[in-house]
């Protein structure tokens, strides 16, 4: 059996399920270095925290997450991310490896001596809060919408009926949704306060 | 031109300084990141995201405008009100660093006591 000429040799996947905050970018990128450090390089990662990587030798690669949503309602610090904002930090080494749910994931070796200590996207505190400040909008947007369904009583979750097992199912995915983003926005606001020190 | 409020600009941080300098010509991001690392011998390393969003603020403060736009680079210029911004801070500074070299003999001789 030989390989196709100009296409690469079929590779090992390896999934891996992993769950992590949106307030835990830094432990995120730690434990994809740690991996890159094993041979596992990132591939893809779906909405559920499984992340495919791709087995091949083990590396020292820098990863950093970075949040940049789409949105044109997101009034905070808007940047948007288009194609100079891509081309901006391919320019300054970066590999663009994924995007996924406003979250941009980017890589660079740091076995390179001319890179070692370069690898950083946001170079000053103030630009890393910038970072968090733009994961608020989001998370307020929809705590605010669950909040007002839940405590309404005309809401289209309480002509389910009250008492009803549709409603309770509703409700007992809501409440719990609606809590972690508040708990959400807690994390993050403390995650920026920290930076402001 | 009407007056401009300084103090809503200046002091400028030494890393949007450097930026501003380099832009006295039009660049794109990342032969700015060069050059400020450059002429700053090495003591201003900007990343490429706080670069990013600096564009966004020094635009919509004025001070800088987008001249073109190729092969997904944005090249930006100081505007004119980036200018006066800039030669504000610069005579600033020049006090500033007279002030500097008279004091600077005075902190020698307390080392010595």
């Amino acid at each position: 059996m030989s390989a196709n000429p100009g296409t690469k040799v079929s590779e090992i996947l390896v999934k891996k399920f992993k769950c992590f905050h949106s307030w835990e970018d830094e432990q995120e990128q730690l434990w994809l270095q740690q991996m890159a450090s094993q041979g596992l390089h990132l591939k893809t990662r779906n909405v559920l925290g499984v992340y495919t990587f791709a087995q091949g030798t083990p590396a020292q690669i820098a990863y950093r997450l970075d949040y940049v949503p789409n949105a044109k309602w997101n009034v905070a610090n808007v940047i948007e991310p288009d194609d100079s904002y891509q081309q901006l930090l391919i320019d300054a080494g970066w590999e663009h490896v994924l995007k996924a749910n406003g979250w941009q994931y980017w890589r660079m070796p740091v076995t390179d001596t001319c890179h070692a200590g370069k690898a950083e996207i946001y170079s000053d505190d103030a630009s890393k809060q910038m970072k968090y400040k733009r994961r608020m909008p989001g998370l307020l947007f929809w705590f605010c919408i669950l909040t007002v369904h839940l405590s309404l009583p005309q809401s289209s979750l309480h002509t389910l009926g009250d008492g009803k097992l549709a409603y309770m199912i509703v409700y007992g995915i809501a409440m719990p949704i609606t809590i972690y983003l508040g708990y959400s926005m807690i994390r993050i606001y403390l995650r920026i306060r920290e930076l402001r020190q | 031109m009407s007056d401009i409020n300084y103090s809503k600009y200046l002091p400028l941080s030494e890393a949007t300084f450097y930026v501003l300098v380099v832009l006295t010509e039009p660049l794109h991001g990342y032969a700015i990141m060069q050059k400020v690392e450059d002429i700053s011998e090495g003591n201003v390393v900007i990343g490429p995201g706080t670069l990013y969003g600096a564009f966004a603020t020094l635009e919509k403060q004025g001070l800088i405008a987008k001249v073109k736009e190729e092969e997904r680079r944005k090249y930006y210029e100081l505007s004119d009100k980036g200018r006066l911004v800039l030669a504000e801070h610069i005579r600033r500074m020049e006090i500033m660093f007279r002030n500097a070299k008279l004091a600077l003999p005075k902190l020698k001789m307390e080392e010595a006591k």
